[in-house]
């Protein structure tokens, strides 16, 4: 809690609207606040001398990113974003304040179009996404060296990762093959492949986006079924919910999930301009968003991901800029 | 779907209008529904939703239209459909390094030679309330020529760029050189020219052997002769 209050200082000096920004807006008690925003390099602080000769010389405050897309967090507070206009992953520390930039120049291995990122923390390694490549590069979290590379045959696209850690498992979306491969981090080899091609409960088309929660349940955003479907790690189908459509609720064109610490879901809608966040059942609670460049509005967001503070962060790839939100939980007695 | 609308859907896939956005092959479901909507259209063509966003483009006064906006909720993921802008080239997330699209043509082409002047334009290339779009160029339910084009190249080009390839490069399209998309280089054109020169121009006379990458900085690869300080090529192979 005083952590997160400190964040919260410490970004609303600069970042976060004058006034409180909460959804849903008073006088209902407040569930999401928007905490920060992420998007200039002098986010993250600067020291006095750069300050007085980037004002002496009339420098604009550079950005951090040009198309951040896929993102996730780890244990220690780090965030890691994919940024293909950069062709490169951020990694960014609040706490230390630190921004640093993985952008390989190996033959045969540069990052192309990195789409999405995970952390396997067990291993210290970050795994990022290569769909050209049809691969899954694995480097060191520390040095940032190349250390695997996942490519096998059966891969067409794979396009979004997630990582359960009880049981070491990487599990990587196809989005051409519509299907789910788990790969064992321990043993480094393909042990299943989930679903194929349809429309029945347990079949995908095209699944973009995966998540998986804290008891190892994996979410698919099963994005042209406009639906969301849940698994638990046997692979037996658990809940699945969602149709196509404009009024809230509806999916319409469905991009990243995240699930927080009480299990609601967060799904991003690039349509909506917003995330929407629903129980397992599919139970609406929350639309957050709205379309715009200001303070808690976007123009088609694209991932998402929640931290062990229930920290939200969402890219808003066309503002160029991550957006940070707080879930405020319900005071304990 | 109402089995009696199968004939209809039946007709649809004949004449190829689904074309490569078979997002739902599944026919029973409500395959149309992904785009369209019969009632409570917010954009052009009884497009379902209307995703208003400010985007960045290549120019500032670009304003997107909504069929754009439209495309874009789903061609700006950074590749998570799979949609293939070329081999090995996709829509990425800005459109700073594509085509020019929301721009207003007319005021654009003003006074500009190598342009068609607007009220030339012929309909097979519609402009958007004066602008370009995605749909100037693409037509999403075809699949005749290349992704999805109105026309094949370098017709589709030449209608409204006049600047014509005269005598040299006769046998190449526009897009041997350009690219329309995630072009990353000036005048669209692909990242690796100097490559793409040297496919066909293998031999270097000794004054180039300086700098044999620069090729654009004095020959121009539209003109035979002219404008820049030697003729381009004396002999096409």
């Amino acid at each position: 809690m005083m952590y997160t209050l400190l964040l919260g200082t410490i970004l609303l000096n600069q970042l976060a609207p004058q006034e409180p920004l909460v959804w849903p807006p008073p006088p209902e008690t407040p569930r999401i606040q928007m905490i920060g925003i992420l998007a200039r390099t002098t986010d993250l602080g600067e020291s006095w001398l750069r300050r007085l000769v980037r004002v002496l010389t009339g420098q604009k405050e550079p950005w951090m990113f040009f198309q951040p897309y896929g993102i996730c967090v780890d244990d220690s507070g780090n965030i890691y974003v994919a940024d293909q206009g950069l062709r490169s992953v951020v990694i960014l520390n609040l706490e230390k304040k630190t921004r640093r930039v993985l952008h390989t120049s190996g033959r045969g291995y540069n990052l192309q179009w990195p789409q999405d990122v995970a952390v396997w923390e067990k291993g210290n390694l970050l795994f990022v996404a290569e769909p050209e490549q049809r691969a899954v590069l694995g480097f060191d979290r520390t040095t940032l060296k190349l250390k695997l590379r996942y490519a096998f045959e059966e891969w067409i696209r794979p396009v979004s990762l997630a990582i359960d850690p009880e049981r070491d498992i990487l599990y990587v979306s196809d989005s051409k093959g519509h299907a789910i491969y788990l790969v064992d981090l321990e043993r480094e080899g393909l042990i299943d492949k989930w679903g194929e091609r349809g429309s029945e409960p347990g079949q995908f088309n095209f699944p973009t986006h995966i998540t998986v929660d804290r008891e190892g349940r994996l979410y698919v955003v099963d994005m042209g079924n406009f639906r969301i479907q849940v698994f638990d790690p046997s692979g037996e189908l658990l809940s699945f919910f969602g149709e196509p459509g404009d009024r809230p609720g509806a999916f319409a064109r469905p991009r990243g999930i995240a699930v927080d610490s009480e299990g609601h879901i967060y799904v991003c809608d690039a349509m909506f301009a917003g995330f929407q966040i629903y129980d397992i059942y599919g139970r609406l609670y929350l639309f957050v968003g709205g379309v715009g460049t200001d303070f808690g509005q976007f123009s088609m967001p694209g991932d998402i991901a929640i931290d062990q503070q229930d920290r939200i962060y969402v890219t808003d790839p066309f503002n160029h800029r991550i957006q940070i939100f707080q879930y405020l939980k319900e005071p304990e007695d | 779907m109402n089995p009696s609308n199968w004939w209809i859907i039946g007709v649809l896939v004949a004449q190829g209008v689904f074309g490569p956005h078979d997002i739902r092959r599944d026919l029973t479901q409500d395959y149309c529904g992904v785009c369209h909507t019969s009632h409570g259209a917010k954009a052009g063509f009884l497009l379902s939703l209307s995703p208003r966003g400010e985007i960045q483009t290549s120019s500032p006064d670009a304003v997107l239209d909504s069929v754009s906006l439209f495309c874009l909720a789903c061609h700006s993921d950074g590749g998570n459909i799979g949609q293939k802008m070329r081999s090995d080239r996709l829509l990425g997330l800005s459109l700073t390094d594509d085509h020019p699209i929301g721009i207003p043509y007319a005021l654009r082409v003003r006074a500009r030679p190598d342009y068609t002047p607007p009220l030339h334009l012929p309909e097979s290339v519609p402009l958007k309330k004066g602008r370009i779009g995605c749909t100037t160029c693409h037509d999403p339910h075809s699949k005749k020529e290349g992704p999805m084009l109105r026309d094949a190249r370098p017709n589709l080009c030449r209608n409204c760029h006049l600047l014509r390839i005269q005598d040299a490069h006769t046998f190449l399209t526009c897009t041997d050189c350009h690219q329309m998309h995630s072009a990353w280089q000036t005048s669209l054109l692909k990242p690796n020219l100097a490559t793409t020169c040297s496919e066909c121009h293998t031999f270097l006379p000794e004054s180039h052997a300086r700098n044999p990458w620069e090729c654009e900085s004095c020959h121009n690869p539209h003109r035979k002769t002219g404008t820049k300080h030697f003729p381009p090529i004396k002999k096409m192979p």
